[in-house]
């Protein structure tokens, strides 16, 4: 499993990694983000694009 | 592709000035996406890019497109003058995550989250106040009061003094108006934003407000500033950004946001009868509709392509959010203004990237508390004559919108 962290600090809800995995990252309907903290291996590939995109590099991952 | 002459020219003010020119932008989308504009005032000419998909590219790739290298207005200006007078929204990463990371804390959804009852109390006192009158400017006793009010608690601007922010920043932003244009030497302050010797009484207000905080810091954005060690320039622009970004772009979208439910009755009406569901969409549909900020320019580092246009580099490249909110391949019926639109992707905080608005999720909340509070009222405002636009290839903005109450 990949463990997923958003650093709520920096997160401005621009929704950029909810547009490359909408099942794994969700805006609520405050806008706050919402996401799915322990990720199947198999994905690793939205994950990584979503580390990538964040345009405040919010997210990080482990494992 | 059609030739440049018998295109509208963006680079002057005056197209501006009667109404924004949907059916332009409209026609540059189908035939021109990627149009040469010459400058007749002595500009070496630019690109205007108006379509949704090449907006959200531009600004996607700071690599290719910088915000650094030419700053982000139409300005043609020495680098030592693009130096003196960049905020962060004129520096790429990773410059600009350094200075974002300064303040990004107090912009994000949870720290606004924190301000809702602050924003309505400051919206309830002030719509007493302008509704206990007959008629009045909406522009000057409303629109411009509640995001001032809401944003000098945030920056650490004494209420007593939030009205001089407003009068300075009107000259700084409205230097293309002839109601607020300095007479004089524009080249004389091409180190200072906007070109504007107003520029010099801001840095001159925060400096004052920035030594009050580093005796005797407060919970508030300039003392933050004031401890991050930045340069004194550094600190000036910084507080001209944010004095201005948080006030003036508010302001219109309120503006805009009045003058469509008045020009969409049946909208309002709707909007009044369950504002509980529609409140948030409304506002959006406001933010898209009024599009405060027309463009922002970028310039090409590299020679690129874009929508099969080659771009050398060096050539300066204008984006056009006011296009992009009425891309007929994203939005459905665009020039419907319609309050429960969804999904709403206007691009009127920006395309994505790193300089997506800052205070995106406090002007989203001032709006719909102002129009909730607003439509909750048994007196309804009217307009009393037309809007009195800026002259502004750059700001869609409203400078008096005369209003009477109908009780």
């Amino acid at each position: 499993m990949i463990k997923v962290n958003i650093d709520l600090n920096l997160c401005q809800s621009h929704g950029e990694c909810v547009a490359i995995a909408p099942d794994l990252f969700q805006l609520d309907e405050n806008d706050f983000i919402v996401w799915q903290e322990e990720v199947d291996d198999g994905r690793r590939a939205d994950l990584e694009a979503a580390v990538n995109t964040c345009p405040m590099t919010a997210i990080s991952i482990e494992g | 592709m059609s030739t440049s002459s018998e295109m509208i020219d963006l680079s002057d003010h005056d197209s501006f000035v009667e109404a924004v020119p949907y059916e332009a932008f409209a026609r540059l989308r189908r035939e021109d996406p990627v149009h040469w504009n010459p400058e007749a005032n002595g500009g070496r000419g630019f690109w205007a890019v108006t379509r949704y998909e090449d907006i959200r590219t531009v600004h996607r790739n700071p690599d290719v497109f910088s915000s650094e290298i030419g700053g982000t207005s139409l300005e043609d200006l020495e680098p030592e003058h693009v130096e003196a007078r960049k905020s962060m929204i004129d520096t790429d990463p990773p410059r600009h995550d350094e200075l974002r990371a300064l303040v990004n804390r107090r912009f994000t959804p949870k720290a606004v989250a924190i301000w809702e009852e602050q924003v309505r109390k400051v919206v309830g006192e002030v719509l007493d106040a302008a509704l206990a009158k007959d008629e009045f400017d909406f522009v000057a006793d409303v629109a411009s009061e509640i995001p001032m009010q809401v944003f000098a608690e945030i920056l650490g601007v004494p209420q007593s003094e939030r009205r001089e922010i407003i009068e300075i920043g009107d000259r700084l932003l409205g230097n293309a108006d002839p109601e607020y244009a300095h007479s004089g030497d524009e080249d004389a302050h091409r180190h200072l934003p906007f070109s504007s010797p107003a520029a010099l009484e801001m840095f001159a207000f925060g400096r004052r407000i920035g030594d009050e905080r580093r005796r005797q810091p407060r919970n508030d954005v300039m003392s933050d500033l004031v401890a991050a060690g930045l340069t004194q320039r550094e600190l000036d622009v910084y507080f001209v950004l944010l004095a201005t970004a948080g006030n003036e772009t508010t302001r219109h979208t309120i503006s805009h946001g009045l003058i469509a439910l008045d020009e969409h009755p049946d909208e309002r009406e709707r909007l009044r009868s369950n504002y509980a569901a529609l409140g948030r969409s409304a506002a959006e549909e406001m933010l898209r509709w009024a599009t405060p900020v027309h463009h922002f320019r970028r310039t090409a580092r590299v020679d690129a392509e874009l929508a099969g246009q080659t771009i050398r580099a060096g050539d300066k490249v204008t984006t056009w959010f006011v296009s992009g909110n009425r891309d007929e391949s994203v939005f459905e019926t665009p020039d419907r203004f319609d309050i429960s639109r969804a999904p709403n992707p206007h691009l009127t905080f920006g395309p994505g990237g790193v300089h997506h608005c800052l205070g995106a999720h406090l002007a989203k909340l001032e709006v719909r508390i102002t129009f909730e509070d607003l439509l909750s009222r048994d007196a309804r405002l009217e307009l009393a004559g037309p809007p009195e636009r800026l002259r502004s290839n750059f700001f869609n903005g409203i400078k008096r919108l005369p209003v009477r109450v109908a009780r």
